[in-house]
């Protein structure tokens, strides 16, 4: 039915070429033309449509295979937020079980500089509150910034007093951890401090920080329009991990006993520094570490530096006579000295142009090692000494650990010093004997002295106990590390045995504690100046000391540094031995010894 | 037509197949009825969209609660560290003996207050005395003492 096209309404067909017709005027198109031209028109339109599809298939394989991964990272950027995800700082515990150090969350305080019009005033209102200059707080506020720290980890007080300022806007609150230290100053020298970002600064948390710290993770997450993240969305990129539990060798009560009684003896004695060790000289464990003038770990900031070093492990001193046991043992040790064989007792004895003298005169002919730690004879230990000589004194005192950090797991330990033998001039053989011109760190000396109340093996001294997780599973156990022998047990329960008739009946009778077999050693050295030689009228008054024999389990170190008045060690130091060990030995539950005859003691 | 009436017989008649184009197709069948069909597809299609939604819906629902409910943990959790930082000071030994000595009127305990009592040594249970060879055979295959001692009989 095709309908031939008028002439008055013709249409104009593209690509129809027009016949000629000879004999009309009129052009004649027939079907057959109208429908190749329908069927070119119908072809021109697929083409294209076929190439704009092209086209678009095109751009969608480029975008959807070459350019997705980038496109898709640009669409996660704009739609998810990563963040990470904080961890919490694990806590340390003493070796029952007890908080030392725990985290509470604070609240950290910010400004906005940009919304705050007027930073004079701005700072003079927030400074009181924040207990700073507020010249401090305007310099914080620097023209143009978003954000800015005022004052991190304040307290409520702090916070409830800004928020009733109604600063909003300009002042924000940022919920952050802080370490607690529940028993305020107790051990603040062995557990240290962390800094504004919680890293270990001193101590054990500086000691342990990677093992406090954790691992924080990362996560991802979209947010809705008033920006609360979508749980829905959230995916875990990194999980955290909180840092681990420590728990420590230390006991809190010995601890505060040790504070006690040392804060007691520095203000009878008048003296101006103090420090206390105690140790399990079976296992090397540290009980107690004390150091007076003391600090608050949570506000450290409020002291000098200098009162922050941890002095038991980090100064060293001129032992004095406590060095004594540590000769005689030596040269029992090395078969150039006997139990039974006497030395002389000259009132003072020339080396060279040197003088050694005793402070107590307590003999006049002859005297035996027993009698030397006894009375703590200077002339007698300078004798066994030069019996020694210089070669294996130095050999013995090296073996005993002198010279060289005990490996304790807290930072900041000196090696003390201990020259070699060829720069032993003048006495020095001598005045080592009895403990000057030789210097260790009080650490040094208490763990030296144990390995004499642990059968001749010296052990090393350590603080944690065990490491572990927030629920309470073991991570790692330390447990007793190896011991060295240094002298043969014989020698060691000989010059304990002297260091028990030292307490009995000898300078340090003061330290005795009744009910039990107490073994000890008095020092009192003098203090050397800078510009040589020794300061007058100032002395380091000690006493080491090992309880009950024979089975010690308590070696205490005590130091009292420049007493005022008496100033010898069995008078000064000796009492704050006795107190301390007393309540130590019955708060541990140490039974009483029923007899105080030694075993195996020459009659 | 009477007659028709009259011999109204109906004989069984085999009817060829119906051809497949003459039987009333599905299609032609729906319709007949479209708003029923209409209603079928609108619910068919609509359906699993609304159960989408309120699928969707209800997990964010959820994530807000689970939000709420992580808050509430991370504040009960920080209320719970900041008791045990309390109780930790509370606890402190300085403290009690502080209160002992100055509110309570204690003092430390004096060597002659304080007493060891030596306990009795444990009682070491002396080895069984050597069983029969009758015991013997009934513990064994698992009978019991009194048992034993009737086949000791």
């Amino acid at each position: 039915m095709t309908r031939r096209p008028s002439g008055r309404s013709r249409p104009r067909l593209h690509g129809l070429r027009r016949r000629p017709a000879p004999s009309s005027r009129r052009p004649s198109v027939t079907a057959a033309d109208l429908q190749r031209a329908v069927r070119r028109r119908i072809l021109v339109l697929f083409a294209v449509l076929f190439s704009a599809q092209g086209l678009l298939l095109g751009r969608l394989v480029y975008i959807q295979g070459t350019q997705a991964g980038h496109l898709q990272r640009l669409a996660l950027n704009q739609q998810l937020e990563a963040f990470p995800l904080p961890t919490q700082r694990g806590r340390i515990f003493d070796r029952a079980g007890r908080p030392l150090v725990t985290n509470v969350e604070a609240e950290s305080v910010f400004a906005v500089p940009r919304a705050i019009p007027d930073r004079r005033a701005f700072a003079r209102r927030v400074a009181p509150l924040l207990e700073l200059n507020p010249q401090e707080v305007e310099r914080r506020l620097e023209p143009g910034l978003y954000f800015a720290w005022l004052r991190r980890r304040v307290s409520p007080q702090t916070a409830a007093g800004l928020r009733a300022l109604r600063l909003d806007g300009q002042v924000g609150f940022l919920r952050e951890e802080r370490r607690a230290y529940p028993n305020g100053t107790l051990a603040a020298h062995l557990l240290g401090f962390v800094g504004v970002d919680n890293q270990g600064l001193a101590g054990v948390e500086l000691a342990y920080d990677f093992t406090l710290r954790g691992r924080p993770g990362r996560a991802v997450t979209g947010r809705d329009a008033v920006g609360r993240p979508l749980v829905e969305t959230q995916r875990l990129a990194a999980p955290p991990v909180d840092g681990a539990d420590l728990v420590l060798t230390i006991d809190q009560v010995v601890q505060h006993i040790a504070e006690r009684e040392l804060q007691k003896g520095v203000q009878e004695s008048g003296a101006a520094r103090g420090m206390v060790l105690a140790i399990d000289p079976r296992t090397g464990e540290v009980l107690a570490l004390a150091a007076v003038p003391s600090f608050d770990p949570g506000a450290f900031q409020r002291v000098p530096p200098r009162r922050w070093v941890n002095r038991p492990i980090s100064e060293v001193y001129e032992p004095g006579s406590t060095f004594k046991v540590i000769t005689v043992a030596a040269a029992l040790d090395a078969g150039r000295a006997t139990l039974a064989e006497r030395f002389d007792c000259p009132p003072s004895l020339q080396v060279g142009p040197h003088r050694i003298r005793d402070v107590h005169r307590y003999c006049t002919t002859t005297q035996t090692l027993t009698d030397i730690i006894r009375y703590s004879s200077n002339v007698g230990a300078a004798q066994v000494a030069a019996r020694l000589g210089r070669k294996t004194f130095y050999d013995y005192i090296r073996r005993f650990g002198f010279g060289a950090p005990t490996g304790i797991d807290l930072p900041g330990e000196a090696r003390g010093i201990v020259r070699p033998p060829q720069e032993w001039l003048g006495p020095s053989l001598h005045t080592i004997g009895f403990g000057q011109g030789i210097s260790a760190t009080p650490l040094q000396l208490l763990v030296a002295a144990s390995a004499l109340a642990n059968g001749g093996v010296l052990v090393r001294p350590h603080v944690v106990r065990m490491v572990r997780d927030r629920e309470g599973r073991l991570l790692q156990g330390v447990g007793t590390p190896p011991g060295r022998r240094v002298v043969s047990p014989e020698v060691a329960a000989a010059v304990v045995r002297m260091m028990v008739r030292a307490v009995e009946d000898g300078t340090g009778k003061l330290a005795a504690v009744p009910g039990y077999v107490v073994a000890g050693k008095t020092g009192t050295a003098q203090i050397p100046a800078p510009e040589g030689g020794y300061l007058e009228g100032r002395y380091i008054a000690s006493f080491l000391g090992f309880a009950p024999v024979p089975q010690p389990r308590l070696a205490i170190l005590v130091v009292l540094e420049e007493p005022r008045g008496a100033y010898f060690g069995g008078t000064v130091a000796a009492p704050v031995f006795r107190a301390i060990a007393e309540a130590a030995l019955w708060y541990l539950r140490v039974p009483p010894s029923a007899s105080l005859t030694i075993p195996g003691s020459a009659p | 037509m009477m007659a028709a009436q009259r011999r109204a017989r109906i004989y069984p008649v085999v009817m060829p197949d119906r051809r497949l184009r003459d039987r009333p197709a599905p299609r032609r069948r729906f319709r007949r009825h479209p708003m029923a069909v209409a209603m079928v597809v609108a619910a068919l299609a609509i359906l699993p969209a609304l159960l989408y939604v309120h699928q969707r819906t209800e997990a964010a629902a959820t994530g807000y609660t689970i939000l709420r409910l992580q808050r509430e943990l991370a504040r009960l959790e920080s209320e719970h560290a900041r008791l045990q930082a309390t109780v930790s000071a509370l606890r402190s030994p300085q403290r009690i003996e502080r209160i002992a000595m100055t509110e309570l009127g204690m003092v430390p305990p004096r060597q002659r207050q304080l007493a060891a009592i030596t306990t009795a040594p444990a009682v070491v249970a002396s080895p069984a005395p050597p069983r029969s060879l009758a015991e013997r055979l009934g513990a064994w295959l698992g009978l019991g003492e009194a048992q034993a001692r009737e086949l000791d009989r």
